[in-house]
């Protein structure tokens, strides 16, 4: 009874670690079929024991069961529950859905589960520990991205997770990109986010539930090809938590989907008053209360200002007052510094697209453009110069922390680029440029992460061919090709 | 001082005077409301802004008596204190945008969120 009792324990132990071993670009790979096999022979034991009228075999196939279909049990049973210990332990050892990765699996599967269990420290502070290895691969990002959501911070989560989506190939687990793009959809489906969503891609990794999101959203926002009544069902069912998605489908079924519209030049509406000088004041007031402030409404105040200080009345009244209180500056200068500050401020706390137009360089918004583009790009140089400048002195971060610098840095240039637009960009690619790829050859050449750094030089290889920069595109195309 | 809290702070709104206040009426101004403050009298605890009704301190009353008292500075406030009353109470300008369909709640169902 007892050398039954070790026997099935090694065995049971054997085959874990035979699961631990695995690490392979296809599947079945050597240690999965290993681990099968001496499930299989436990399996044949523990089935002889239950013919015999041993319990003990029960408890013998339940663990088998578990061991052969680790990541199964994993998110049916323990990941809803929050048991990130055992969730962990178990899809450590997965050789089929994890094939390629089970390490980060693992870590994902944890990570999870404590977003579940309401974020305990002990299993954060666990995540954290093993993404802070060297040899962490891209589905730790996910892991990192959950660790994120479980604190509350959304926003760091959406950057972490959504960076993983842009793995292509073998250098992301297949799992991890679509649990990443399930969870990415879902996130812009509780915010609303239409636009955004029916924007993801018909990717190789995407599951029923992200593609039945992805075709509400197209129905709501209109975006080509609108999916019709028959099309949207037929996504439905194919999600295995449907019921809980009739609300969603009956709202997009009764939606009347249109084609949208062209993007078009908005036209800013005036604001009508017989004092110029008064309705700049009430647009601005108006700008400066709302919560959610827009583009157009911003367009209309600059050009309400622009009225106001075209006014000779206005100008000629707020000079003459000046002169009675024997000022020294010029006071319609002093009302644009003030008025092109407020505007600034409120275009980056609403992070308003506010383009580029050599058309209305002058006047109010012109102005404002200018120097709010100035301002990101003084911004962007000091992002970029302090991980230049680490980079050089070889300060090195653990792999996480440096994906965390990059994405920062990254993130800063491309909402620069998105608030203002090519101009910008093509001066501001250079000190990005110069920064990541420092960073990405450091990576590379030094710290053996090359995972990362492939995913760095992809990335600037692309913004580099926006930016038509010859020498940049040449040295990145040489730089993605190592890593293929 | 964000833009929002720099037109609020208006000394002119503080204080309650016209544009055309002068000297010996911002000190006289800024006396009674401190005293008002000093009295704890509800009249003097809130004003109104074209952004909508703020606290007033005595803090703010004496920074903006300063502020009144420099002739720079004052030139600087008068193009703004214009409009008296709240902006809410003003017919706002027309605007294009839409708020399109509210989300709906798939962290749930997918169980990406607390259980």
């Amino acid at each position: 009874m007892i050398v039954r009792a070790v026997v099935l324990t090694l065995g049971l132990g054997f085959a874990w670690l035979v699961g631990v071993a695995n690490r392979e670009e296809s599947r079945p790979g050597f240690f999965g079929l290993a681990q099968w096999l001496v499930l299989f022979g436990l399996a044949v034991l523990g089935g002889s024991m239950v013919l015999d009228g041993e319990l003990v075999g029960l408890a013998v196939l339940t663990v088998v069961a578990g061991l052969t279909f680790p990541w199964a049990v994993a998110r049916t049973w323990l990941i809803p529950r929050g048991h990130w210990r055992s969730a962990w332990f178990l899809v450590r050892s997965s050789a089929w859905t994890w094939h390629d990765d089970n390490r980060g699996g693992a870590l994902v599967a944890a990570a999870w589960a404590a977003v579940r269990a309401g974020g305990p420290p002990a299993a954060l502070a666990f995540v954290e520990r093993r993404c802070e290895r060297s040899d962490c691969g891209a589905a730790h990002l996910l892991a990192t991205g959950l660790v994120a959501a479980a604190r509350g911070d959304l926003e760091a989560a959406r950057r972490w997770i959504g960076s993983l989506c842009e793995f292509t190939g073998k250098a992301s687990p297949q799992m991890a990109r679509r649990l990443a793009l399930q969870w990415i959809a879902a996130d812009a489906a509780t915010r609303g986010a239409w636009s955004q969503l029916a924007q993801l891609d018909a990717d190789r990794d995407v599951d029923a539930a992200t593609a039945a999101l992805i075709a509400v959203a197209r129905r709501f926002v209109g975006a080509a090809p609108i999916p019709t009544d028959a099309e949207l069902e037929t996504a439905w069912r194919s999600v295995p938590q449907r019921a809980q998605f009739r609300a969603l489908l009956d709202r997009a079924l009764q939606h009347q989907a249109s084609p949208a519209a062209p993007n078009s030049v908005v036209r800013a509406t005036p604001v009508v008053d017989r004092d110029p000088h008064r309705a700049a004041l009430v647009a601005h007031a108006h700008l400066l209360s709302h919560p959610r402030p827009d583009r157009v409404e911003l367009v209309a105040v600059a050009q309400a200002w622009d009225r106001a200080l075209a006014d000779q009345a206005f100008t000629h009244r707020t000079q003459r007052r000046a002169l009675e209180l024997a000022t020294r500056g010029d006071p319609i200068e002093s009302l644009r510094a003030r008025l092109d500050a407020d505007l600034v401020e409120v275009a980056r706390t609403a992070r308003m697209v506010l383009g580029e137009d050599s058309a209305v360089a002058r006047g109010t918004l012109g102005r404002v453009r200018r120097t709010l583009g100035q301002r990101l790009l003084d911004e962007l140089e000091v992002v970029a110069d302090a991980l230049k400048t680490r980079v050089r002195t070889r300060r090195a971060l653990a792999i996480h922390e440096e994906w965390r610098e990059y994405l920062t840095l990254r993130g800063t240039y491309q909402s620069a680029v998105a608030m203002t637009g090519p101009v910008l960009q093509r001066l501001a690619f250079p000190c990005v440029n110069e920064s990541i790829c420092a960073l990405a050859v450091w990576l590379w050449n030094d710290r053996k992460n090359r995972v990362h750094a492939h995913q760095m030089f992809r990335w600037l290889l692309s913004e580099a061919e926006k930016c038509e920069d010859a020498e940049a595109i040449a040295l990145h195309r040489r730089n993605v090709e190592c890593g293929r | 001082m964000n833009a929002v809290e720099r037109w609020a702070g208006n000394p002119f709104f503080v204080l309650e005077l016209a544009v055309t206040a002068s000297r010996a009426e911002v000190e006289r101004a800024g006396q009674k409301w401190l005293a008002m403050l000093e009295l704890g009298l509800a009249r003097a605890a809130i004003y109104t802004t074209p952004l909508g009704v703020r606290a007033r301190t005595p803090e703010l009353v004496r920074t903006a008596m300063a502020e009144l008292r420099d002739p720079e500075r004052r030139a600087g406030h008068e193009p703004w204190c214009l409009l008296q009353e709240p902006a809410s109470v003003i017919d706002p300008p027309e605007s294009t945008a839409s708020e399109g369909e509210p989300g709906f709640d798939a962290m749930g169902p997918l169980q990406w969120s607390r259980r």
